[in-house]
């Protein structure tokens, strides 16, 4: 029995070491391994930054963001918002829609990305956009994509049901009248 | 002894399996996403609905931002694109992005047409139309399960003329005014 016990952990050993006995597979396993880490600790920001939205911790949303920060709205926009812009934004919401929270549904890291589907829910009990308070519930959801540079958000990019938005606050599309 | 016997082979078995297994890409590889990423573009570029079956499974769901109920099943799918392809005949689908993560994978996508077809009951309007899209798929065994699309509709309405306005009052008589 006591032989076994020596025996065993020597078999233990060679095996990992023969199973992963490629010098190159080794620092490929190390390369997930720290790419694993960075992917956990985007999510971490970007769960952050979401839990910030919903309580309207603005200082968090700033701390989060680069100075160099980038939000393109819609995705392709070619006028993307500067972080001091965002945070604006996200103030009005605030005041618009002062339960406003979002529920992260699906959130996924890859490299360098975080990737994640929300739902925005909130009353509307503030003017948004020229329309005053309807006292509706909105729920809307997006996808945004955002790039994290040294712990920091640098660059997102979204889109959203806008349109579904703006008609659970009273609005309705219609042709544009053809003036007389 | 003889359990031990058992144990011995199952534990190297084991150890066998977890020191390397990271190195077993599991989920979709880059290739086989660039293969579906072509497919679809046929898809849609080509208005060709045979690719449908072979790029989603039988019980897909797309939730569609523009569309206010899931679409589920292969024969919705193609009724869907069947309406936007009859809508848009000359409708142009670019990829601009793709991340593959697992059986996940995230596409931001870029959509040009000009509607010369009626889309369900609206009259063609004869406008170009220009907007962007993220796409969110889930995908089973290379085929596409359930897959979650956002674009800006509004944009996309605005550009074929439509406005959006405040619920509007019921027309005032015309001796009031």
């Amino acid at each position: 029995m006591k032989k076994l016990s020596t025996i065993l952990p020597l078999a233990l050993i060679s095996c990992f070491m023969v199973g992963c006995q490629d010098k190159e597979a080794m620092a490929e396993l190390e390369a997930i391994k720290a790419r694993t880490e960075v992917e956990e600790q985007n999510k971490a920001l970007a769960n952050r930054l979401w839990e910030a939205m919903s309580k309207g911790d603005f200082e968090t949303i700033k701390e989060v963001g680069a100075p160099e920060y980038v939000w393109y709205l819609p995705s392709n926009s070619t006028k993307p918002i500067s972080r001091e812009e965002a945070i604006e934004k996200a103030k009005r919401l605030h005041s618009s829609f002062p339960d406003i929270n979002f529920s992260i549904e699906e959130l996924i890291a890859v490299g360098d990305k975080v990737i994640c589907r929300y739902i925005m829910r909130g009353t509307h009990q503030g003017e948004f956009q020229g329309i005053p308070a309807t006292g509706n519930k909105v729920e809307i959801s997006g996808i945004i994509i955002s790039r994290i540079e040294n712990g920091k958000i640098v660059e997102e990019r979204e889109d959203w049901d806008m349109l579904g938005f703006m008609q659970q606050l009273g609005m309705e599309l219609k042709p544009k009248e053809v003036k007389k | 002894m003889k359990k031990l016997l058992m144990i011995i082979p199952l534990v190297i078995l084991l150890c066998f399996t977890f020191s390397c297994q990271q190195q077993v890409k599991e989920g979709i590889t880059e290739e086989k996403a660039q293969a579906f990423t072509d497919r679809i573009l046929e898809m849609w570029n080509e208005a060709n609905l045979t690719i449908v079956d072979e790029v989603y499974a039988p019980e897909i769901v797309r939730h569609d931002c523009g569309v206010p109920e899931a679409i589920v099943g292969l024969e919705n799918v193609k009724n869907y694109l069947e309406n936007l392809f009859n809508a848009f005949p000359d409708l142009n689908l670019t990829v601009d992005e793709t991340i593959v993560a697992g059986n996940k994978m995230a596409q931001r996508w870029t959509m040009t047409g000009t509607n010369t077809g009626s889309m369900n009951d609206m009259p063609p309007t004869g406008r170009n139309v220009r907007f962007s899209g993220v796409s969110i798929g889930h995908f089973v065994n290379g085929k596409a399960v359930e897959i979650w699309d956002f674009y800006n509709v509004l944009d996309m309405m605005q550009q074929l003329g439509f406005t959006l306005v405040p619920p509007q009052p019921p027309e005032p008589p015309e001796e009031i005014k």
